[in-house]
């Protein structure tokens, strides 16, 4: 690995260890350095720290988020999964297309069912981190409500979750679109210079 | 505005960034239609080419018109392109095979994919797209349809070359499913010279030139001067 691929590296980790007031972690780049983003930040939570948790993509069907990290062996046979049950798997792949707003909604009503809702509630209780990839895109799906939505459903799951952390990925140019709100929810920012994905 | 929250990646064709807000959105899948000899291979390796520069992976998906390493040998005199990127930068795939062996449009989709999922291109080709539908079994539209989601499902930009037959200004099956159709043709002047030109006929969510506007392939490669006809 070059030196500027392994300083990228370093400041990565370095966010993403970063300690418990740091929740809300946004991680901007090129565009067209996200989909390789998404692999790095999911090697270093699941590979490295060992966390467990949960990824939405805004924008790609569940399934095939699935089978990109199975070929980049980061998400073992059982490891993950795209189907949210009490299974103890190391990674849970929503379907966010749209808006995350919808999966975390539908969660959080699910731990409300007396039957299964206390084991789903555990299983969360245990997953230390939330990951949305390519969340620039919700301005292509949502307007000005629709992105509130999403971010104040987000906070709901933070805080009832207190062990979980919300990491995001996105395009630095679009990110704007969002709106300032958007920029102000997070607590941490991380910027990828271009040059990292010519390495 | 239009096209307001849309990223953009450069064409590398010189000149024709300024006829589409930048550049091609990312992601989009683009058909780049033309009949023999009016440059959409060089148009796609240029694209490619441009990504290199850019720092972007690339790959070149040839279908059954002519051994890659044919191909290379008469486009190498490019500027544009280095031959140290081929194999690396830019990865070359041979569908042929495939399409010979397994005629499915299933197991072809599925070797696409699994291809774009190890190198994780941003820019990715399939040339020409056209002569597939007469190879494989079953639904070519519902085979393009599948495709164009699995495309723009990467996150990449796509491009497709598509021979133009004589009784059709544009592969149309294929025009449906793409964001972006650039056509390039040959047209006589009022002095009898052969001069080739291009033309963006749709571009979704981006203001874009219109018309056909005389296009010039050179040692440098394509380049497009806007206003010249």
């Amino acid at each position: 690995m070059s030196g500027q691929n392994e300083a990228v590296f370093q400041k990565l980790r370095g966010a993403l260890g970063a300690p418990a007031p740091v929740r809300k972690l946004l991680i901007t780049m090129r565009a067209q350095s996200v989909t390789r983003m998404d692999l790095a930040v999911v090697r270093i939570l699941l590979a490295e720290r060992k966390e467990r948790g949960i990824y939405v993509s805004v924008d790609r069907p569940d399934k095939q988020v699935l089978s990109i990290l199975e070929k980049h062996n980061l998400a073992g046979p059982g490891e993950a999964a795209t189907d949210l049950e009490p299974v103890n798997k190391k990674l849970f792949i929503a379907k966010g297309i749209f808006s995350p707003a919808v999966f975390i909604a539908e969660l959080l009503s699910r731990t409300e069912n007396p039957r299964s809702g206390p084991a789903l509630d555990r299983e969360l209780r245990e997953m230390r981190f939330i990951m949305v990839d390519n969340l620039s895109t919700l301005s292509a799906y949502n307007g000005p409500k629709g992105i509130d939505t999403c971010f104040g459903h987000m906070a709901m799951l933070l805080m009832r979750y207190p062990s979980m952390r919300f990491i995001a990925v996105a395009g630095r140019e679009s990110f704007g679109a969002l709106g300032s709100p958007a920029r102000s929810f997070f607590n941490a920012e991380v910027d990828i210079p271009d040059a990292w994905l010519m390495e | 505005m239009v096209g307001d929250t849309l990223e953009r990646v450069r064409s590398g064709i010189n000149g024709m960034d300024e006829m589409m807000q930048g550049g091609f959105a990312f992601p989009s899948t683009v058909l780049v239609a033309g009949s023999a000899g009016t440059g959409k291979t060089t148009f796609a390796l240029q694209f490619l080419a441009h990504g290199v520069k850019d720092g972007e992976q690339g790959i070149f998906f040839t279908t059954l018109s002519e051994p890659t390493q044919w191909m290379l040998r008469f486009v190498t005199h490019f500027s544009f392109l280095d031959k140290d990127t081929f194999g690396k930068q830019i990865k070359y795939v041979d569908l042929g095979p495939t399409l010979r062996k397994d005629r499915d449009p299933d197991v072809l989709l599925k070797y696409i994919d699994d291809q774009i999922a190890e190198y994780m291109p941003q820019r990715i080709v399939i040339d020409p797209i056209s002569v597939i539908g007469n190879m494989i079994k079953g639904d070519y539209r519902m085979f393009l349809y599948d495709l164009a989601n699995h495309l723009k499902n990467w996150r990449a930009v796509s491009i497709l070359t598509g021979e133009v037959l004589p009784k059709e200004p544009y592969p149309v099956e294929i025009s449906y499913i793409v964001d972006t159709v650039v056509l390039l043709s040959l047209g006589l002047t009022a002095e009898g010279a052969r001069r080739k030109y291009l033309e963006i006929l749709k571009m979704r969510g981006t203001q874009h030139t219109t018309g056909q506007h005389l296009m010039d392939v050179s040692r440098d490669g394509i380049t497009v001067t806007v206003g010249l006809k």
